[in-house]
């Protein structure tokens, strides 16, 4: 046989039962219908009002009983038990609530806008009247309970309107909201109704649920008297406006008040009289009056507590402005159904497509259908647990595909992708190849082009390139200047190139060694390369193997290696025997050419030969600056000229003279060589021996650049003219 | 502390060099002097050191077997003949000369060779990949050099050579002045901030 459980005591009931026989509790709660379907309050229509009492609905449809613990929900008018079917205690509340129905004329529906500002909905006097509490149905605990209470609010001092809280007593009681009496917790507040007074003072549902901390100024007893939406509230504000619209969102589940709760009317009219404040006992006498006239006749048992009516208590200054304005709105049936007929305004297509993304609403519990459980201490219950977890109903957004404006192109990409990603080619690679045969085609044929200009002149011994007729101002320059230097005076030469720019300065270098070996001028060399001191000797070794008697005499002063670039031509400029000291050998300071040298002016000239032109720079910046006196000479790369150049056609020349790329070497080496008589150059140098060689290197150069010109002018003009004739 | 030395020192010599070079005093003479040739030494030491450095590099790559070791191996046994035997003998010695002239010279020189084939070739091909005018306005300026610069056979022009001269002294000697110009400001302003303390190549 299924049992019930009782949900306050845990003990198991027959399904049938529908108090617990153990504490008396109320095994199926009373439920409400839904308040879609709930009947509008029409108050031109008494009969129909008093049909639509979902009090008395849900009491009877608390009383049917269905088996499993279900319920329609369907808020349909069920019909009401026999008289054999309902207990005894609510025969008892029945009849009497008849009673006073008759003593007490409807009363007048409130106006809209009085709904509107009322949280709690109207409970008619009917069913009020049946909240009476029966004496026999009442448990043995409750009694224990209220007289407790009342012994408690005897003992309460005279003028405070709180009671001392319990727990500040340090007893062990049960809380307020068990003591106080509720079965009238919700109101009309513009019902004059003779309960108005018997409800001051006692909670309304939502407030007990409502948390509100114990504090000294705040205690838990709530401050008890006629306010509107509320008999009760507490103190703290946010639990107030929490409470109302909780209230006012459960107020068609009035019966889910505990049935020991009823009947307390007497006591609860005794505890609230003694706990009146005296701020709202002023205004009960100044509207008393009015309170009287106004009240139906069915109050008078309760006229002891009946406080002024709600009308006057609505009137401006009396409440405090945030009470009256967290009124939890009453009708909002009413509202949406008046907003249903509202005509929606059409959106224009261009606002719908820039309308966001919609997502989905979330449906509110309150939306779903309530299941009752049907087991454990929970069976008899509805709406206790979510049916469904609340991850389940996040929403995702829907797709709009309408929203996406795709163009052919982007389709035709999006479906290539689509291949590629479902099956990829494989492609071979044939850049190798292609490399390969460009190599082989044309490069291969200028590298060949190339090597046959540079060995065909060596190898046939012609001399088919006109040799320089004319010798430039520079180069005349140095080599007079170099007549005219000293024999007896050192001349400082540095070597500043390496083996790779030796092809071109060698010449040039040994063209103007081989002019001081012939006049017998010391040669001091000195490199800032590290490679700088063995091309030196190489040069100076290739001009002593032309000049024997030079060598013999040991006019040859090696400096050696300068390191530190510019700091050490700096260094060396200052104080030449101290910067090179360390990588000169002791010798050439010692010679009787370097002797007399103590500084940078003990040199008769500076002869440079250089392939960079920072190289030169940093000669001229650094030494000659400081020295301007010791002229300096210049044995240049071709590709220095143009940076060099400017330090010689300046108006105050750094450099005095000049000798540039190959072809100033061999003027240089025939001016060297040259017959007086008949102007002809003489021996063979270096030079002149590689004149052809760089000369059809140099053609074959400028051959293939010009067929690549030519090549590639004519390839355009046919392009050109092609998509002419298209056009 | 540290930071701050070494910057203070940084300042400091670099301020007594510049003042030395404009005020010809004896002392700051001496002393810029000095400080010069500290400068040297340091750059000495500094070539020993990455000597040093690129020889350990090789030789933790020969013992490690990495790809390419042999080449390191050659580089190993090359680098310290040549060290030993240039301080051996010194560096102008036949021995050190004959290292450079009959086995550097040769190299390089036929790297500088294979540098201007390719750059042949490479212009060449710039003027099939991109048909430009500053493409042929390249072709022309390569070409008068060159004919102006190398002899021709047979035959002289009288004013190729001329007009070779002017534009390797006219146009691209303006630009190489303006090159002068441009590193003149860059090194003065390089010098302005690192005495200034605003460049410390020192921390690096």
């Amino acid at each position: 046989m299924p049992e019930l459980r009782c949900p306050m005591c845990g003990k198991p009931n027959a399904e049938t039962d529908e108090v617990c026989a153990f504490c008396q509790a109320r095994l199926r709660p009373l439920t409400a219908a839904p308040s879609g379907s709930e009947p509008p309050i029409s108050p031109s229509s008494p009969a129909e009002e008093e049909a639509s009492d979902w009090l008395v609905r849900l009491r009877a449809q608390g009383t049917a009983g269905e088996p499993g613990g279900t319920r329609d929900l369907s808020g349909e008018a069920e019909p009401l038990p026999g008289p054999d079917e309902v207990p005894n205690w609510l025969a008892r509340i029945r009849a009497r609530g008849g009673e006073e129905g008759e003593a007490t004329p409807p009363a007048a529906p409130p106006p809209s806008s009085e709904i509107s500002q009322a949280s709690p909905p109207e409970i008619p006097s009917e069913a009020r009247a049946e909240q009476q509490p029966g004496e026999t149905a009442e448990p043995e605990w409750l009694k224990r309970l209220r007289v407790r209470r009342t012994y408690e609010q005897e003992q309460e001092p005279e003028g405070s309107p709180f009671g001392t809280p319990t727990s500040a007593r340090g007893e062990e009681l049960p809380p307020d909201w068990l003591h106080v009496p509720r079965e009238e917790g919700w109101r009309a507040p513009g019902l004059a109704t003779p309960s108005e007074g018997q409800t001051a003072g006692q909670p309304a549902p939502g407030e007990a649920e409502a948390p509100s901390g114990p504090t000294d100024e705040t205690p838990p007893a709530r401050v008890q008297g006629p306010f509107p939406g509320g008999d009760s509230f507490s103190p703290s504000a946010p639990a107030m406006g929490e409470s109302a619209q909780a209230a006012g969102q459960a107020g068609p589940k009035l019966p889910r008040l505990s049935p020991f709760t009823q009947g307390s009317e007497e006591l609860a009219a005794e505890a609230a009289e003694a706990e009146i404040p005296e701020w709202l006992a002023r205004v009960r006498e100044v509207t008393e009056p009015a309170a009287q006239g106004g009240q139906p006749q069915g109050g008078q048992e309760e006229e002891g507590l009946a406080g002024p009516g709600l009308d006057e208590l609505l009137a401006p200054g009396v409440l405090p402005e945030w009470l009256t304005a967290t009124q939890p709105p009453a009708n909002a049936p009413q509202i949406e159904s008046e907003t249903e007929e509202i005509e929606h305004a059409v959106l224009p297509p261009w606002l719908q497509a820039l309308r966001p993304i919609e997502g989905r609403a979330v449906k509110s519990e309150g939306s779903e259908e309530e299941r009752v459980e049907t087991a454990g201490p929970l069976s008899g219950l509805k709406g206790v647990l979510p049916p469904i977890s609340v991850l389940e109903k996040v929403p995702h957004p829907p797709v709009q595909r309408e929203q996406l404006e795709v163009n052919p192109a982007h389709a035709a990409q999006a479906e290539l992708l689509q291949r590629v990603v479902i099956n990829p080619e494989s492609r071979e690679v044939k850049r190798t190849e292609r490399a390969g045969r460009r190599f082989h085609s044309w490069t291969l044929g200028v590298w060949a082009l190339l090597l046959v200009a540079i060995l065909a002149p060596g190898i046939t011994q012609t001399h088919v390139f006109a040799r320089p007729t004319t010798v430039s101002v520079e180069t005349l320059k140095l080599r007079t200047a170099i007549n005219a230097l000293p024999v007896d005076r050192p001349i400082l030469m540095a070597f500043e190139f390496d083996p790779a720019d030796a092809a071109e300065l060698e010449a040039g270098a040994l063209a103007v060694v081989d002019q001081l070996m012939g006049r017998g001028i010391p040669i001091a060399s000195l490199s800032t390369r590290p490679t700088g001191p063995a091309m030196a000797a190489d040069v100076i070794a290739r001009g002593e193997a032309a000049h024997p008697d030079y060598a013999s005499a040991g006019k040859y002063l090696p400096l050696g290696y300068l390191p530190g670039d510019a700091v050490g031509l700096r260094a060396f400029a200052s104080d030449p025997r101290q910067a090179s000291g360390a990588t000169s050998s002791s010798s050439a300071w010692d010679s009787p050419f370097l002797k007399p040298v103590t500084s940078l002016e003990g040199f008769s000239s500076i002869i440079i030969v250089v392939a960079q032109p920072q190289l030169f720079q940093a000669w001229i910046e650094q030494v000659h600056t400081l020295h301007p006196g010791v002229p300096v000479f210049a044995v240049i790369s071709a590709a220095a000229e143009p940076l060099v150049r400017p330090y010689y056609e300046s108006d105050t020349p750094s450099v005095e003279g000049l000798v540039v790329g190959l072809a100033g070497a061999e003027t240089y080496a025939c001016m060297n060589s040259a017959n007086s008589a008949t102007g002809q150059c003489g021996s063979i140098s270096p030079a002149d021996s590689w004149w052809d060689a760089f000369g059809a290197s140099a053609l074959t150069a400028v051959l293939v650049l010009g067929v690549g010109a030519l090549g590639s002018a004519g390839i355009a003009l046919v392009k050109h003219l092609g998509e002419k004739k298209r056009d | 502390m540290k930071f701050h030395v070494s910057v203070v020192v940084a300042i400091g010599t670099g301020l007594l060099t510049l003042v030395a070079y404009f005020v010809p005093l004896a002392p700051l003479q001496a002393m810029r002097a000095a400080l010069l040739q500290i400068g040297a030494i340091l750059a000495t030491v500094a070539l020993l050191l990455g000597a040093g450095n690129l020889l350990s590099v090789h030789a933790r790559k020969i013992r490690d077997g990495k790809p390419g070791h042999l080449y390191s191996i050659f580089l190993v046994i090359s680098m310290l003949s040549v060290f030993i035997m240039v301080t051996v003998f010194g560096p102008q010695s036949p021995y050190s000369v004959w290292i450079v002239t009959q086995v550097q010279q040769p190299l390089e020189v036929a790297l500088t060779g294979l540098l201007s084939g390719v750059l042949l070739i490479a212009g060449v091909r710039v003027m099939f990949r991109r048909p430009h005018w500053s493409t042929y306005l390249f072709f022309l300026a390569a070409v008068i050099v060159l004919l102006g610069t190398a002899p021709l056979p047979f035959v002289a022009i009288p004013f190729l050579q001329g007009f070779r001269n002017w534009l390797a002294q006219v146009p691209a000697v303006g630009g190489g002045r303006g090159l002068l110009l441009g590193i003149a400001l860059g090194a003065t302003a390089t010098g302005l901030r690192v005495l200034l303390g605003l460049d410390q190549p020192y921390q690096r």
